[in-house]
């Protein structure tokens, strides 16, 4: 068994969750341990069988010291085990973030979140912002927006910012799980707005565009197979 | 039991001490250690106390006053326990010594990095009870969460 | 900006070796292990030809916030930088990017740190090195 075990309740699970689904993978299970601590517990009393594979989504601020103790914590749990992988990622919005296609996609067309998030793409290290060399003044104002500006709020905020439009938000209800979860923009053909709402739409897709194409552009892009290289290749 | 606090509540806020450097080198240099206070400055700072003004350490020898920060909070821990002394100076090496105190108060304004010893007993704002580091880690995850550090706004 | 690349401080039979690559610098750790020594030598050399941009505050230092505001283009070490940084210290320190930061720090949070940052202080031998904690 394959088994992706996230912080996240809402739409950091969506998204594990839409890849399970792209996959097809029915011996890939998703889990949100809720929380960060929520992790650390699990993999405290983790006793993996040696067939399965465990990839652990824990958040990396490493700009809050809570966090950094935890993960400090949960990276030597993690190096216990060899079918234990903590994914090599700050947070899932970093991975939305980095989306090559992201701007051209939502239809963001609001110039300060686009220079910010040209600035963040150009201080990334693999998957981690390196905050203090932007120096962009644009970006910098940004940041300056946010009362405590730290790495993970930087990056959640101007996600949440780019995808404000048409059905591509975080944080859309899904009024039957009561959850909150990517817009449907992501994972549904398109379209999925009424008349009205499609001839003032920002994206860049005509109605033909297949939800699984976008599915699977955006996990290709994003480097999806380097980071659960098992379970991609057993099933994509 | 070592009473942590970590809420600058008003019935403590005036009671806890911060610059540890500034109250030992004004109220305990110059006096004599007790054998159990040599042993906790051995124990953090590697230092060996020659007299009361004088220690070895890998740096030479070097005066009572060239003790870490860390080391000089637990000494005042023992000397005034009934001050809230703020450990927010201590590195978890000072830490792991200063929680195998029989007793003590202090005040811990952020998570810090350690491991909890085992067979302690830590009590955090005089309510919750700590005994391993899972627990320690998750109370700080609730109050972490209570003071608005994960919030993204 | 990187005004410091590097610093050699003696300091007695020590010699510290420091590699700053990053415009913020964080040192961490045990207690002990010669952060403060550091802070004590780098006073006696503050000043003098190669050092004429370092300024030192600890928790003797009058007016601290307010002389902070007012530096530009300097290499500022802070010590018991725990208990002295308010909120708009960090913002201070985070945005006026043409000075380069030493602290002397365990609690980060609210900083702009990279993760090459946060360092401690590894002895080898008689030479002292900052070593990375991630």
């Amino acid at each position: 068994m394959y088994y992706i075990w996230t912080e996240d309740r809402n739409e950091g699970l969506h998204f594990w969750n839409l890849l399970k689904d792209f996959l097809a993978c029915d011996d890939l299970i998703v889990e949100s341990k809720e929380s960060n601590q929520g992790i650390l517990f699990a993999l405290s009393t983790l006793k993996p069988k040696k067939e399965d594979v465990y990839y652990i989504a824990f958040d990396r601020a490493l700009d809050n010291i809570d966090i950094f103790n935890k993960y400090i914590k949960v990276k030597a749990l993690c190096d216990k085990f060899e079918n234990v992988h903590l994914l090599n990622i700050q947070c899932f919005e970093m991975l939305l973030l980095k989306f090559t296609k992201l701007i051209q996609w939502t239809g963001c067309n609001r110039e300060n979140l686009i220079i910010t998030r040209a600035e963040i793409l150009k201080h990334t290290k693999g998957n981690f912002l390196q905050i203090d060399d932007v120096e962009n003044s644009v970006a910098l104002a940004y940041f300056q927006r946010l009362k405590y500006p730290t790495s993970e709020r930087i990056i959640k905020s101007l996600t949440r910012e780019i995808l404000s439009n048409d059905e591509w938000t975080l944080g859309y209800k899904n009024t039957e799980t009561n959850k909150k979860e990517l817009g449907k923009c992501w994972y549904f053909s398109c379209c999925v707005m009424d008349e009205k709402r499609y001839s003032r739409r920002k994206c860049c897709f005509d109605k033909n565009k297949k939800g699984y194409d976008k599915m699977k552009e955006l996990f290709l892009d994003i480097n999806m197979p380097e980071m659960i290289p098992e379970v991609w290749k057993n099933h994509s | 039991m070592i009473n942590i606090y970590t809420k600058k509540d008003s019935n403590i806020s005036d009671k806890i001490q911060y610059f540890n450097d500034r109250l030992f080198n004004t109220e305990v240099f110059g006096s004599e250690f007790t054998d159990n206070e040599k042993q906790v400055i051995e124990q953090i700072d590697h230092a060996k106390v020659m007299d009361h003004m004088k220690i070895e350490t890998d740096f030479g020898i070097g005066s009572i006053l060239d003790l870490s920060t860390g080391c000089k909070t637990a000494i005042n821990i023992l000397r005034f326990p009934n001050r809230i002394i703020s450990v927010d100076e201590c590195g978890s090496n000072a830490l792991k010594v200063i929680l195998q105190f029989k007793e003590a108060n202090i005040f811990m304004g952020f998570p810090a990095t350690l491991h909890v010893p085992e067979g302690s007993e830590l009590v955090f704002d005089e309510t919750e009870k700590v005994e391993n580091d899972l627990e320690y880690e998750a109370f700080w995850s609730k109050r972490c969460r209570e003071r608005g550090d994960y919030d993204i706004v | 900006m990187i005004l410091y690349k590097n610093l050699s401080v003696r300091a007695g039979t020590k010699m510290y070796q420091l590699e700053f690559k990053n415009r913020i610098t964080i040192v961490m750790g045990d207690s002990g292990n010669g952060k403060t020594y550091l802070y004590k030598f780098l006073e006696e050399y503050r000043g003098t030809d190669g050092y004429e941009d370092i300024v030192l505050f600890n928790y003797k230092s009058d007016d601290f916030h307010k002389r902070l505001q007012g530096m530009r283009n300097k290499f500022i070490v802070i010590d018991n930088a725990d208990i002295m940084l308010d909120d708009t210290d960090k913002q201070f320190i985070n945005f006026h990017k043409e000075n380069q930061f030493l602290l002397f720090k365990r609690d980060f949070t609210n900083l702009f740190i990279n993760p090459n940052s946060l360092v401690t202080l590894k002895q080898d031998g008689n030479i002292i090195r900052f070593k990375e904690v991630l």
